[in-house]
């Protein structure tokens, strides 16, 4: 037969003298404020990659528009995706959106 | 021969942007940890390290964009050797003796702190000269000195170093030498002004890129 665990607390029990119990709420609470702590880091650290990440891209197409138009940037953001997903078939505008020769009004409310 | 910037060009200025930033947030968590030993230590030292490993990602992510981008022709031995480029060679090689400096802060100190507590501190404090060169390096090879946002981020990052430096570490320090911390609050306080006039005086002004090295067939203008 095993022996009960140290710190089980069975009904058959004897229960722990004073000075044992605030020992093991101390204990319990550095472990849960070293929980806490770490989960913090977890938070703080992914926030900060996050950031750092969107401040990368932001600044990319900062620098973009200001060295090359925008254009350049749209083309540097077609191949980057291009380059990630092959089979996208994204293409860059091959010129200016130019207004349509007619125009023919085209309704679009109303019945027959 | 490409004559205009690229994609990775682009990158190159951003990734190295985000370092400099990061870099600056490692040295204000690493001023806070030194000055308040006591003050979250666990989370304090946790993202210190965390943060400083992300600059090893971003700076290598800026170096490998340089040296895969064609517009500047750099390669590797340009980013390993520091005043040898043809490109900017004098203010791309402070960045080079940067890195250099940010790979012992980084190697003496992981996994574990090998040295001696005394010869790991002093080699430490070299990224205070690491950040500086960093800085002086992000402001005189960018081609983008005089973009706002750019220009914006270095400020809040050398404010950001004085301040901790002042509030935290000399503060902290001022009671037991006084005259060794006002020397060196001095120091710093004259570092930061000396390179906001060299910079108003050199990057910032209009025919940089030609008196800083770049090759003539790169200028956009004669």
């Amino acid at each position: 037969m095993t022996e009960p665990h140290e710190e089980s607390q069975g009904p058959n029990q004897e229960p722990p003298p004073p000075w044992r119990v605030g020992i093991d709420a101390d204990r319990r609470k550095r472990r849960r404020r070293f929980t806490n702590q770490r989960e913090a880091l977890r938070r703080l650290t992914v926030g900060a990659a996050v950031a750092a990440t969107g401040l990368n891209a932001v600044l990319f197409v900062q620098t973009g528009l200001d060295q090359s138009g925008a254009a350049a940037v749209q083309n540097a953001i077609v191949s980057a995706v291009n380059a990630v997903f092959p089979g996208a078939g994204l293409q860059p505008p091959a010129n200016l959106p130019s207004p349509s020769p007619t125009t023919r009004p085209i309704a679009t409310t109303g019945g027959s | 021969m490409t004559t205009a910037p690229s994609p990775l060009w682009f990158l190159d200025r951003s990734a190295g942007e985000v370092t400099l930033l990061l870099m600056s947030a490692v040295v204000i968590l690493g001023i806070i940890r030194a000055a308040l030993p006591t003050a979250s230590p666990f989370l304090v030292e946790g993202i210190h390290i965390n943060l400083a490993l992300m600059v090893i990602g971003f700076g290598g992510l800026h170096i490998l964009a340089a040296i895969l981008d064609p517009f500047a022709r750099l390669g590797p031995i340009d980013a390993l050797v520091p005043f040898v480029s043809a490109y900017r060679g004098t203010w791309l090689g402070l960045g080079v003796i940067s890195g250099y400096l940010y790979g012992v802060a980084i190697l003496t100190s992981w996994p574990a702190r090998r040295l001696p507590r005394g010869t790991w501190r002093w080699l430490h404090r070299t990224m205070y000269v690491g950040w500086a060169l960093a800085l002086m390096h992000s402001l005189a090879t960018g081609s983008d000195v005089r973009n706002e946002t750019f220009l914006f981020l270095n400020l809040v990052a050398v404010a950001g170093v004085l301040v901790a430096f002042l509030g935290y570490r000399v503060a902290e320090g001022w009671p037991k030498l006084p005259l060794l911390w006002a020397a060196l609050a001095v120091v710093a306080v004259m570092t930061a002004l000396g390179i906001g006039v060299w910079a108003a005086d050199g990057p910032l002004q209009a025919g940089w890129a030609r008196s800083s090295g770049t090759p003539p067939d790169l200028l956009r203008s004669p």
